[in-house]
């Protein structure tokens, strides 16, 4: 009897995860999950929320493809644990050092993403996730998991309108950033420059980060293959600027203006509102004792006439 | 009501004026916007004529209008010195600083006097000279911005930087030199509200001029004086400015029904004037006697 409710259970489950319509799969799972009190206490004594957002879950991507497709090792109840697929090793590599659900997750996007997987791992921050860094992004860090929408969804977090705030979650971290000593005006620079402020005016076409930095194959600006080597600079700067040279692209800095870094900005930045806050002082204040003047003499009943 | 009105400023200069003035406000409007974008509100303001890239557009488009317009004030320029009736009263003199002095203790002592001003007082001149330096940079570093690929041959990364930045501070300057300082002069002053007229009829009334210039009304009514007992100097259908000769005096009463001040008597058509400078513009103007307010007179 036992081995039987135990083996309806196995083939309802199996039905659920594999061979069962998306959606039944995934509104199986979400009869828990979308419990937004669902928590559960983890071994180290911390809480970790399974709540999934049914609406947006529905939403991405990935919504067609159901849980299993990530989740190949759920069963109803506590779930068995999930055991990381086979990978290439240079992709193993990046993933070996993490733990946990993140591990798992990267893992399963690489399965099915190989080609974004390579050239993730030949990026300098694939490069230093082998060599065990955790500062640096995983796949979900900057795509997420469960919400996963185009790159042409306003809500997504690698749309270019909010690439510039996902780079940013680490790139205007100074507690990160200061350990590799990166400079940690990179966003609020792009911002400034007139790139950013074309995006925030509403154009489309304005370039942010990824569009001279790459995306999954982001080098240092020191590797001779990175796209903004000063050397490989002007043609990066040429696939929107024609003609673009050696000249042109030094005038793209990420230098914050300080005296020490950008002295000549710097100067001519403070006479000009030097020169702003003088001119603008001395005519409201020539105004208003003109107005005053004015205001006297007619109450004098004196207008010069 | 039918008072003398003075003719001060001719078509092209009104035109220029006009011209000059859309130029500026398309530009001001169009490009703050960018400056400010990441200021609330900015971009849905935007998003109102058509967006960044319309804005863009517009801005390109007033752009070249503002280097038209330099050029054209140029070459006015160029056509009166060549008619020997260059006028210099733009030019600032020793009388400008001791004029500005005079107006700060004027401003804040109830008894003191109010210096007179000949055609252009310093407050005008300020303007137009800082017009004139504003324009300079606005084209220059504009034309960098404009084509910076082409520009970083010439002036490096670092001259594009700096172009920006200079571009960018340079129109808050502009822009709150005419949003603050020109429209209170030209608009809201008690003593102008709600408009000096001038950029549209050219003329100024006697009791204006008392009142604004009063060093050049003198001037005016000495040399008409003059003409008056002397034999008649050629016929003054000039228009250009300062030119109320006895005849543009007598007449404009008259005038047949003209609109009264301040609207003023308009000026005989200039055919070509306004034109433009390589129009065919001039020859309706200056004869030799012109009587531009400064010339030869102390």
């Amino acid at each position: 009897m036992r081995g039987v409710v135990g083996l309806l259970l196995a083939a309802l489950c199996a039905g659920m995860a594999g061979a069962a319509g998306p959606l039944v799969d995934s509104n199986a799972c979400l009869v828990c999950h979308n419990n937004e009190h669902f928590v559960v206490r983890l071994a180290n004594g911390g809480l970790r929320s399974l709540f999934v957002d049914p609406e947006r879950f529905y939403k991405s991507v990935h919504a067609a493809r159901g849980c299993a497709a990530c989740h190949p090792g759920v069963a109803l109840g506590p779930h068995a644990e999930t055991k990381a697929v086979a990978l290439a090793p240079e992709l193993q590599a990046m993933l070996t050092p993490r733990s946990g659900p993140q591990r798992l997750a990267s893992a399963e996007c690489m399965r099915c993403h190989p080609d974004q997987a390579r050239r993730f791992a030949t990026s300098v921050h694939g490069q230093h996730a082998a060599a065990g860094n955790l500062d640096v992004p995983l796949c979900d860090d900057c795509h997420g998991h469960h919400y996963i929408d185009r790159r042409d969804d306003l809500e997504s977090s690698v749309n270019p309108e909010n690439v510039p705030g996902t780079c940013a979650k680490c790139h205007s971290n100074q507690l990160v950033m200061a350990r590799y000593d990166l400079n940690t005006s990179v966003v609020t620079t792009y911002e400034a420059s007139f790139h950013g402020e074309k995006r925030a005016l509403g154009s489309g076409r304005a370039a942010v980060c990824t569009s001279c930095h790459g995306v999954h194959d982001i080098r240092a600006p020191q590797d001779p293959l990175s796209s903004v080597n000063p050397d490989n600079a002007p043609a990066t700067c040429g696939s929107c600027h024609d003609g673009a040279d050696a000249a042109f692209a030094r005038s793209f800095r990420h230098q914050a203006t300080t005296p020490q870094r950008s002295p000549v900005i710097f100067w001519v930045a403070a006479i000009y509102k030097l020169l702003i806050a003088v001119t603008v002082g001395g005519m409201v204040l020539y105004m208003v004792l003109d107005a005053a003047k004015r205001q006297r003499q007619r109450r004098r009943g004196d207008v010069h006439e | 009501m039918s008072e003398p009105v003075y003719q001060r400023w001719d078509v092209s200069q009104r035109r220029q004026h006009q011209f000059l003035m859309v130029c500026c406000f398309v530009l001001i409007f169009t490009g703050l916007p960018l400056r400010f974008a990441h200021q609330r509100g900015v971009a849905e303001a935007v998003g109102v004529i058509g967006g960044a890239t319309v804005a863009g557009v517009l801005h390109r488009i007033a752009a070249a209008g503002l280097i038209w317009s330099a050029i054209w004030h140029v070459l006015y320029l160029l056509r009166r010195r060549r008619r020997r009736n260059l006028s210099t009263s733009m030019v600032p003199r020793v009388k400008d600083l001791l004029d500005a002095r005079d107006t700060l203790v004027w401003l804040v002592r109830d008894e003191a006097p109010h210096p007179l001003y000949d055609r252009y007082n310093f407050i005008e001149k300020f303007e137009y000279w800082a017009m004139m330096w504003g324009t300079v940079i606005m084209i220059i570093t504009g034309l960098v911005l404009w084509f910076p690929v082409a520009a970083a041959r010439w002036v490096d990364g670092l001259g594009l930087q700096l172009a920006k930045v200079i571009h960018g501070y340079e129109a808050v300057l502009a822009a709150v030199s005419i949003l603050l300082w020109h429209m209170y002069h030209a608009h809201l002053r008690a003593d102008v509200f709600p408009m000096n007229w001038m950029w549209l009829t050219g003329s100024l009334t006697a009791t204006e001029m008392r009142h604004h210039h009063p060093l050049e009304l003198e001037r005016l009514e000495q040399a008409a004086a003059a003409a008056d007992e002397a034999p008649p100097t050629p016929a003054p259908e000039d228009t250009e400015h300062g030119s109320p000769s006895p005849q543009a005096e007598a007449d404009s009463p008259t005038g047949g029904g003209a609109a009264p001040a301040p609207g003023g008597v308009q000026p005989p058509p200039e055919p070509g004037l306004d034109a433009g400078p390589g129009g065919a513009g001039g020859q309706a103007g200056e004869p030799a006697g012109s009587t531009d307010s400064e010339g030869g007179h102390a």
